[in-house]
């Protein structure tokens, strides 16, 4: 892999960023330690100077040039440096050779630089100075060499460099080392990925046994594999399915059309066949336009904007439009649904799939029958059941409608029940739920189980037990 | 030209009185807009038909038209951009918007884009005529409180209905139908129309739910004996007309 790949890793930022941070870390802690040390030194020095101008200072004017010169000659063991100076700062006695300018008289150390005359240090030096008048106006300077501070601050600077700096290359080390084993494995998953867009979807990725976030990556991809395998399983026989539905109606059309044109006789045979294509064609429309919204639904899950729905309104209403149309063949409407019955979901679409059923429970109900709409509740699942006193389906019919139904499938072969089901599935997959068949002996009684968001573990998987029925 | 038998047996092709309806067309396809603007021209309207967006909004903010038929997808501006420029240029005229776009979510948007109604194609000629007709004769805002029609009454407030003097007895819904049909006499009204304005409801049933709701309130209204006001349209729906 191309070198500038390897540094630009997550992996390696992470581990250059660790080692800079440690690296910094490092380095001020050991300059907090250098600053106390040289912190510590400097009080020293300065204490040891403030007491040699109060002894300097005791001693009287007449002896002081002689204690000077005598005390504070060149000495290779004594670490300060002294001068006496007359009111004109000229230099009388001592290692100082000049007054140093930046120094001030008033009796408080200074850092300044000064020309001493010392085996330990020759010509200008930074030093730490003192400076005080004497009652005759003679000035005295002590100073001391900062020699064992700078010697201090280069050990210190050895160990930084001895220390950080392999510490740091360590770390960006580890980090490439680490990075290269990421771009391996990534290099390896995309090749696998590459050759699953190629098509070969049967293909999955690699996963070692440790459970890294890598081999927890390639589970989760498998999965999702698995799942797009199964789903376009899915596609290619409901496109089957639905290329049937399809061209079926457009076939027959055409069929009608070509008989018409080679057998009419007259315009009134030919005016018919063209009524019955737009008939056809209209109902292809349905069709599509149901497959359409329906296609719709299964791929807008967690996009529909959902309410609060009152079951009894929306039964309600749906009996009053049907009531003539049952009152005509004798049917009896009754609604039993609790008043404050509720579930969350889309109003419009809840009434679609109501009267889906209601339509479907009247047009099986015989003349003079009872439909009843009932409603409860099963903990915090609210359940809308609709019953009719028709010929009802039998329980292996039943079963294969759910099954269908819960996979998808379109309604064709399902006798009477047409598109509508399909469309009531698409709906309730959207809302995560659930429709169940009993024998109402007589009659057939469909249930329609709302449950709310927390138990629907996603639209498309039905809660307790219905797939397997 | 059209002649008295046509008149019978379709009311809607009413010769047009002095003044006739001009509409603009905006569709690019050919073929349907070409069976459009005949539709529109049996029926005694001034049609003009243009196929791309910019020239139909031209067409629109010159201001010689009174209602617009527009299709979504054009080319040269969208449909929709159309609509709501020509709103924001202060155009009143009422639009009706033609797509293939069904979904609530396309009609809602087409209706807020300043629409007045919404047509999912395919559609029946039949039903675009009933709609354009209910456009241009768009009820206006009454403060009435009763409705008449010929011999017909309608309390809105008291909510009660007479025919020469007798009462009927209407449900809420029978009520809510029948005061739609009034406010629309003369008019052919279509299933769609009425599934959409007095039920809200977007798609249509396999049952023929609207029929029967009618066919009720047609034997509330036309009592036997009694000359028929509601009349059913074949092929596009219902029209109720005082019986002179």
């Amino acid at each position: 892999m191309p070198r500038t790949e390897l540094f630009r890793t997550t992996i390696f930022r992470s581990a250059a960023l660790a080692s800079a941070i440690f690296g910094v870390t490092t380095l001020g802690i050991l300059a907090v330690v250098y600053w106390q040390i040289e912190h510590f030194q400097l009080r020293h020095i300065d204490l040891a100077l403030r007491n040699e101008v109060a002894v300097g200072q005791r001693v009287s004017p007449a002896l002081i040039r002689e204690v000077i010169a005598n005390r504070y000659a060149p000495d290779i063991n004594r670490p300060s440096a002294a001068g006496l100076f007359d009111p004109q700062l000229h230099q009388l006695a001592g290692t100082v050779l000049r007054f140093p300018a930046e120094l001030r008289m008033n009796g408080k150390t200074q850092q300044v630089k000064a020309q001493i005359n010392s085996p330990n240090s020759h010509g200008v030096v930074h030093v730490r100075a003192i400076a005080t008048r004497l009652s005759d106006g003679r000035v005295l300077v002590f100073c001391r060499d900062a020699f064992e501070l700078v010697q201090l601050r280069q050990v210190m600077l050895g160990a930084m460099a001895l220390g950080v700096l392999p510490s740091l290359l360590a770390g960006l080390a580890v980090g490439a080392l680490a990075s290269r084993r990421t771009l391996q494995r990534l290099g390896g998953m995309s090749q696998t990925i590459e050759r699953i867009i190629g098509g070969d979807l049967h293909e999955r990725l690699e996963v070692a046994s440790s459970s890294d976030p890598f081999d927890q990556l390639a589970s989760a991809v498998n999965h999702m594999l698995e799942e797009l395998e199964r789903l376009m399983e899915e596609i290619r026989t409901a496109g089957d399915a639905m290329a049937h539905d399809l061209r079926t109606p457009l076939a027959r059309i055409r069929a009608q059309l070509e008989g018409a044109r080679t057998r009419a006789t007259n315009l009134a045979q030919l005016a018919e066949a063209v009524d019955q294509a737009i008939s056809e064609l209209d109902g292809s429309f349905s069709m599509i336009t149901a497959l359409l919204r329906i296609a719709q639904f299964d791929g807008a899950a967690g996009l529909a904007s959902f309410t609060s729905v009152q079951l009894a309104e929306l039964s309600a209403e749906a009996m009053e439009l049907y009531e003539p149309i049952a009152e005509a063949r004798g049917i009896n409407l009754i609604s039993e649904v609790p008043r404050r019955l509720a579930c969350e979901g889309d109003r419009d679409l809840l009434f679609e799939v109501v009267m889906n059923l209601l339509d479907n429970a009247i047009k099986f109900s015989p003349d003079g029958g009872i439909v009843r709409i009932t409603g409860g509740a099963d903990g915090t699942a609210p359940w809308l059941c609709v019953q009719d006193q028709g010929p009802g389906i039998p329980e292996e019919e039943r079963r294969l409608v759910l099954r269908r139904f819960h996979r998808g499938e379109n309604a064709r072969g399902l006798p009477g029940l047409g598109l509508g089901l399909s469309l009531v599935g698409a709906i309730l997959r959207l809302h995560g739920f659930d429709l169940e068949m009993e024998d109402a002996q007589p009659g057939l009684r469909i249930r329609l189980r709302c449950w709310p968001k927390e138990v629907a573990e996603k639209p498309g998987e039905s809660a307790p037990a219905l797939a397997a029925r | 030209m059209i002649d008295a038998a046509q008149e019978m047996a379709d009311p809607t092709l009413r010769p047009r009185a002095m003044q006739r309806d001009r509409v603009l067309l905006v569709e690019d396809d050919p073929t349907i807009a070409a069976e459009i603007a005949a539709e529109l021209a049996a029926r005694g309207y001034v049609a003009s038909h243009f196929d791309d967006g910019l020239a139909g909004l031209n067409a629109a903010l010159s201001g010689n038209f009174d209602l617009l038929i527009i299709d979504r997808m054009l080319p040269g501006k969208d449909g929709l951009a159309v609509i709501s420029e020509m709103r924001a240029q202060g155009c009143r005229i009422p639009v009706l918007v033609m797509s293939a776009l069904a979904s609530v979510d396309e009609r809602v948007r087409g209706l807020k884009a300043g629409g007045d109604d919404y047509l999912t194609k395919p559609f029946a000629l039949t039903e675009l005529a009933a709609r354009v007709e209910a456009l241009l004769r768009r009820p206006a805002d009454t403060r009435e409180t009763v409705l008449r029609v010929g011999s017909l009454t309608l309390d809105l407030i008291d909510r009660l209905a007479f025919r020469d003097g007798r009462a009927i007895e209407l449900l809420p819904r029978e009520f809510k139908l029948l005061e739609y049909m009034m406010q629309r006499a003369g008019q052919v009204v279509t299933r769609a129309m009425l599934l959409e304005d007095v039920w809200h409801y977007r798609f249509v049933p396999q049952t023929n739910l609207v029929d029967v709701h009618m066919g009720k309130l047609r034997r509330k209204v036309d009592a036997p004996g009694e000359a028929p006001m509601i009349k059913a349209v074949w092929g596009t729906g219902f029209v109720l007309s005082a019986t002179d």
